[in-house]
């Protein structure tokens, strides 16, 4: 301040800033305030369709926190019996009323921030997940990072269902998607991933598909194939091999098993990484795709009675691994052929290359994708062998 | 003699000019309108703003030292002066208006959802008429203070962003309609680097008369290296989805995950966002009240700090029924309606100066 | 509610107003009064519900056409 401040004037700032001081005190937070104790953190979200009566079913897995903690430092996980998860449903003509409409039943404002599962039963996914999206991207609590699963049935089983080892279920499964590498076998796709497929007007979308096992108390979960849409709404599905096949195609394969018939015997790679480039290639007005997939592996199990640690014999090996992984691409594009859905982002591919003539492309692209041509190179390296050099089943001559 | 007796020096008054320009625009991503290409024009748009910029290095080397309503009285005559200077005055201040407005948006949106949007505007309100009302050099430690606080965080998320980049989300470059993209960069020039004709009003206090051209480029340049970056993340972790959202950045933002343990630290935007916008705010009202001050001839400016604070608060809550006016107004109207005041007054006053060969040699005119 | 404003605005008052006039500050003091005037009837217009015009909206309206 200036120079004119006097003593006097020095008491009266003091008394000011108690003041305020004691203001903020009592008033901080009047609008916004959230305590822990009135919000149901939800972990799971489910989504099915009602036919009948044209509404959504909505569930919700909420986490208890009581539930969660570890009473002794680790020692016995929790009350046995107890569930650390409350599931609960509500019924509405849109997603975001029946969001509100939760709270008919559950006595705390459910809170999306922590959402780690959405996921769409079957009925609603051929309905169109739109109205789910719209949600998901304008509300201001959830986030991108969630993942999206379709379930074989409904989706309120798949969040009633139980993890063995995990006593959130949707955690378990968020956490099972992580883990995707270890099989590479599992087309996972959060938000993000989907709604970017999505927004570009001819790339698929797609999500893994998960099932329920098992009866009343015992329900349990499995992913079993990849759900593949066109625009919105479910049209199909990939198996096991035709996911790996598009994992290929993406560059998302990593530590999966390839199994090969090797002289009498069974034989399994184990893949470390892999690479893939799309290019596009423009002759006469017609379009062809080049594929250039590079993997790396090791032997993982030998069952054939065959000395790998000799170099021509692993050379074999090599190119037989290269025709397994060509025929796991070829099945994909084979099953994306017939259902008209450009999962590998082709049309991107194009566009990114060929700008000016995509804009012609575009339009006809679903019928031009189908007849797409398609060259599959793959190129293969084994590094290691494991800790044995020789097998150790010998078959007798 | 100005009624600015603080004198700031070169290096702050950079400091301000760059936390100026990243005010609102670390949100509000200028040049979105070209989707993928909004890093290019941005650039385009930087090199257009340097040459608004130049107008107002040129305009302040000339009258050196001089504060800018005098400058108007002595090239349009007590009256013209006095008129232009207010419509002047009325720009920087409906810019100040929009400023809280896109903080009560923002805060609204996102964060404090339920809160009254007079309680977020006046509560910046408050603090900045305190800072402002001690004048220019206060105001310009303050940046000294927070812009480094603000630069680390936004380098920090997009150090955390990186490994999420896609280069696909950038091509094809340029496949955009030349106009469009070319309207992308203008309005990348005008929002924000064309609103560094407030600093016209700042630019007498430098204490080194002969340094505006240097402080200003210097600023433009640091702030367009800021946002370029900026662009490069929305574009390389959101891709085609940044078109769909009112604030890109804090979506991408928001995909920030290191090993499952480094996520939510969306709040550094909004942190970045108060910390710049306070300042640009702070800046505007001080501005505003400094010129108005010498319009009315009076002798100090503080006086005015409440009063028109409180206006520009006001005003804020009266700009927009709501965020998609805000947005329209941003994408169609402001690119025509700033040039005016960015460009019209400076250049204007600068042509007439020069035929009237103001200042003329000792004296007043 | 406009109790509270009123409160607020005299607050202001107090801490602006002695001083001018211990300094003889007349030409200060109008127009300081003057502002705060129109701020006083500004915000307690919003504050009884008066509806006024969305200023910025109406500035694009008349660009855009």
């Amino acid at each position: 301040m200036n120079g004119d401040s006097t003593p006097a004037y020095r008491i009266d700032r003091k008394l000011i800033l108690m003041i305020l001081v004691t203001i903020v005190l009592f008033t901080g937070g009047c609008w916004d305030r959230r305590e822990m104790e009135t919000l149901g953190i939800v972990a799971g979200f489910g989504l099915d369709w009602v036919e009948k009566e044209k509404k959504f079913v909505l569930t919700a897995q909420v986490i208890k926190p009581t539930q969660v903690q570890t009473p002794h430092g680790g020692g016995g996980g929790g009350g046995e019996g107890e569930e650390a998860v409350w599931v609960v449903k509500s019924k509405a003509e849109t997603v975001f009323k029946g969001v509100r409409g939760f709270l008919f039943e559950s006595s705390r404002r459910l809170y999306f921030p922590h959402n780690q599962i959405i996921v769409v039963g079957k009925d609603a996914a051929r309905e169109g997940v739109g109205p789910l999206l719209d949600f998901f991207t304008r509300d201001a609590e959830p986030r991108l990072s969630e993942w999206f699963l379709v379930a074989e049935g409904e989706a309120a089983e798949v969040l009633q269902a139980k993890a063995g080892l995990e006593k959130i279920p949707a955690l378990a499964i968020s956490r099972l998607l992580n883990n995707y590498t270890g099989t590479s076998e599992i087309g996972r796709s959060n938000l993000l991933g989907f709604l970017t497929r999505l927004l570009s007007k001819t790339t698929a979308p797609y999500a893994p598909l998960i099932k329920v096992e098992g009866e009343g108390a015992e329900l349990k979960y499995r992913i079993s194939g990849t759900a593949v849409f066109r625009k919105d709404k479910y049209i199909g599905e990939l198996n096991k091999r035709e996911t790996r096949g598009l994992l290929w195609l993406l560059g998302e394969v990593q530590d999966g098993i390839v199994t090969m018939d090797y002289g009498g015997g069974k034989v399994d790679v184990e893949l470390i990484k892999s690479a893939c480039r799309i290019r596009p290639e423009m002759k006469d007005g017609s379009i062809r795709m080049q594929v250039e997939i590079r993997a790396e592996g090791n032997l993982g199990a030998n069952l054939a009675p065959v000395d790998f640690s000799v170099t021509e014999r692993t050379r074999d090996l090599n190119s037989k691994l290269a025709t397994a992984i060509k025929g796991e691409v070829e099945a994909s594009l084979e099953k994306a052929r017939t259902l008209q859905a450009d999962l590998f982002a082709f049309g991107e591919a194009v566009q990114r290359k060929y700008p000016k003539e995509w804009r012609e492309l575009e339009k006809k692209w679903m019928e031009i994708f189908p007849q797409l041509e398609v060259e599959i190179d793959v190129r293969t390296n084994l590094r290691l062998l494991g800790l044995t050099t020789r097998p150790t089943i010998i078959k007798e001559e | 003699m100005g009624l600015e007796q603080g004198r700031i020096s070169a290096t702050q008054l950079t400091m301000l000019i760059i936390s100026f320009l990243l005010g609102t625009t670390l949100l509000f991503s200028p040049g979105g309108v070209a989707g993928r290409d909004s890093w290019i024009a941005l650039l385009v748009g930087m090199v257009e703003g340097l040459l608004f910029a130049f107008i107002y290095a040129t305009l302040a080397v000339r009258f050196p030292g001089r504060p800018l309503i005098q400058v108007f009285h002595s090239v349009y005559g007590s009256v013209g002066g006095k008129v232009i200077a207010l419509f002047f005055l009325g720009y920087l201040f409906h810019l100040g208006s929009l400023v809280l407005t896109n903080f009560s948006f923002f805060f609204n949106t996102l964060i404090l959802i339920e809160t009254p949007s007079a309680v977020i505007v006046f509560s910046i309100v408050a603090i900045s008429v305190y800072a402002a009302r001690h004048g220019l050099e206060v105001v310009a430690r303050c940046s000294q203070v927070l812009l480094p606080f603000a630069l680390f965080f936004f380098i920090l998320t997009f150090i955390l962003l990186i490994k999420d980049f896609r280069l696909e989300h950038f091509q094809p470059v340029l496949a955009i309609s030349a106009k469009r993209f070319f309207f992308a960069a203008h309005s990348a020039a005008v929002f924000p680097f064309g609103e560094s004709v407030g600093f016209l009003l700042a630019l007498p206090a430098l204490s080194d008369p002969e340094k505006p051209w240097k402080c200003l480029l210097l600023g433009i340049i640091i702030s367009t290296g800021v946002l370029l970056l900026s662009a490069l993340r929305n574009t390389g972790t959101l891709g085609i989805l940044q078109d769909i959202f009112f604030f890109p950045s804090f979506q991408a933002t928001r995909q920030i995950n290191v090993g499952q343990i480094l996520t939510r630290v969306e709040i550094l935007v909004a942190v970045n966002f108060l910390a710049m916008g306070f300042l640009k705010y702070t800046f505007l009202l001080y501005g505003v009240i400094l010129g108005t001050a010498e319009v009315f001839g009076l002798r100090e400016y503080r006086i005015l700090g409440y009063p028109v604070g409180i206006l520009m608060g006001i005003l804020s809550l009266l700009n927009f029924a709501g965020i998609h006016e805000n947005f329209e107004f941003l994408e169609k109207v402001y690119p025509f309606y700033a040039l005016p005041f960015q460009v019209g007054i400076p250049l204007f006053t600068l042509i007439i100066a020069m035929i009237r060969k103001l200042p003329r040699e000792g004296g007043e005119t | 509610m406009i109790l509270l404003l009123l409160f607020g605005f005299s607050l202001i008052f107090l801490r602006e107003v002695p001083r001018l006039i211990q300094r003889r500050y007349w030409r200060e003091l109008l127009v300081f009064c003057l502002f705060m005037a129109v701020a006083m009837l500004l915000s307690v217009l919003l504050t009884i519900g008066v509806e006024l015009p969305q200023v910025s909206t109406a500035i694009g309206d008349l660009f855009l056409k």
